[in-house]
């Protein structure tokens, strides 16, 4: 795939350049907000919404914007759209917003968001930065997906809520805990690192 | 040249901040009253439910304040059958938001909910559940609540079996609840319904 083709901007998110996986970027969400799958998906949508209006916004005025004052433009707008899904999320999911508490609010502050205006939509089409903004996004809502529910399925021995272990199965506490999210993302990271070599040798 | 640049600069960061206040505050208008009403729901839910015999929770005209935010008066027909009071107070991890309901004579607690907490999930957040709730009811709060580690108290110690691996958790919300309701007995205007301490 070559770069600067849609298609490459979008994938590079979900596989090649994973905000998570491989950028190890936006660690605080992903680490303290995973012990249960609704809160990690939750997340991952909210992060993900706040990133692609962002880019929508940054890459059309980035002409606009004096490069002196970039970053705190970006930061305006970001707290813009985190204060929006804030207010949205506790208007119409009262629940969610409850567990998810003051780690909205800190999507202002994830590096996932800043680090895309300031690396891609501060310097590319509204097209591109956007497509840029989708894979990210979904690079980061997979990511936490399948943190969220390993953590989940033996820390709860739920999914989604519903029991997936069988009754003998005494939920390991650790793993809803922050030791838990440590290891299993360090788990991911490796078997990322594994298929990364594996490919690598084949070519 | 740099005079323009520098205008640039606050024009452009002044519009910006402009343009997001303003679609802020059309979100505010839109979803604020929402936000009260989902809050109202859960806090009457709450006092319903620990106090189903009630038609009416009427708040109080008192002074809220940080740790006492209200007081309803759970009435039934004419006559007072509780007391419901929405406390917020320090946890292990932040604020816990819980409404504690009480009897007509505010001398034992009939149960409390909670509001809000973000305690560590899996231990202290534990706090919700019904098994570890339903120990609260019937407690004195004449004297203060204590709480005893691993195993079930003897009946008449007034006291709770704590959160496993949440000591502190526990500790905290017993702090809200008995800080708070002694306070709360101390208010003039709740002393001479309650016909006081005794």
């Amino acid at each position: 795939m070559k770069k600067g083709t849609p298609v490459y901007e979008f994938s590079k998110g979900i596989w090649k350049d994973n905000p998570i996986l491989v950028q190890l970027l936006g660690m605080c969400p992903t680490l303290a907000v995973t012990s249960t799958v609704i809160n990690g998906v939750a997340m991952a949508l909210a992060a993900s919404f706040v990133l692609i209006m962002s880019s929508l916004i940054i890459s059309s005025l980035r002409k606009i914007i004096p490069s002196s004052v970039r970053i705190a433009s970006f930061i305006v707008i970001i707290a813009t759209f985190v204060t929006l899904v804030d207010s949205f999320l506790k208007a119409y999911f009262y629940d969610i917003s409850k567990s998810l508490g003051p780690f909205i609010p800190l999507i202002i502050v994830n590096c996932i968001i800043l680090g895309r205006q300031e690396a891609f939509a501060s310097k590319n089409t509204v097209k591109m930065s956007v497509l840029d903004a989708f894979g990210m996004g979904a690079g980061f809502f997979l990511s936490l997906l399948v943190l969220s529910s390993v953590r989940e399925i033996f820390g709860f021995g739920t999914w989604f809520g519903i029991q997936v272990m069988p009754d003998f199965f005494k939920p390991w506490t650790i793993m809803i805990m922050a030791p838990g999210a440590f290891f299993t993302l360090g788990i991911m990271l490796g078997v990322y690192g594994i298929f990364k070599m594996k490919k690598s040798k084949g070519v | 040249m740099k005079m323009s640049e520098t205008l640039r600069m606050v024009v452009v960061l002044t519009s910006i901040s402009i343009l997001s206040g303003a679609s802020l505050a059309v979100v505010d208008s839109v979803t604020k009253e929402k936000i009260n009403v989902n809050k109202q729901y859960a806090l009457n839910k709450g006092l319903k439910k620990m106090m189903p015999d009630a038609d009416n929770f009427k708040k109080e005209d008192i002074k809220s304040n940080e740790k006492i935010i209200a007081i309803y008066r759970a009435v039934k027909g004419d006559t007072i059958i509780g007391w419901g009071f929405h406390l917020k107070g320090s946890g292990f991890s932040d604020k816990i938001e819980i409404i504690v309901a009480a009897n007509n004579r505010i001398t034992r607690l009939l149960g409390f909910e909670v509001l809000e907490q973000k305690e560590t999930p899996g231990l202290g957040d534990n706090m919700k559940k019904e098994n570890f709730r339903k120990q609260f009811k019937g407690l004195s709060i004449n004297t203060k609540i204590g709480f005893i580690k691993n195993r079930m108290p003897e009946k008449g110690s007034n006291k709770i079996q704590a959160l496993s691996a949440a000591t502190y958790s526990t500790r905290y919300l017993l702090d809200i609840i008995n800080n708070n309701i002694e306070n709360i007995k101390k208010i003039d205007k709740i002393k001479d319904i309650t016909g006081g301490e005794k």
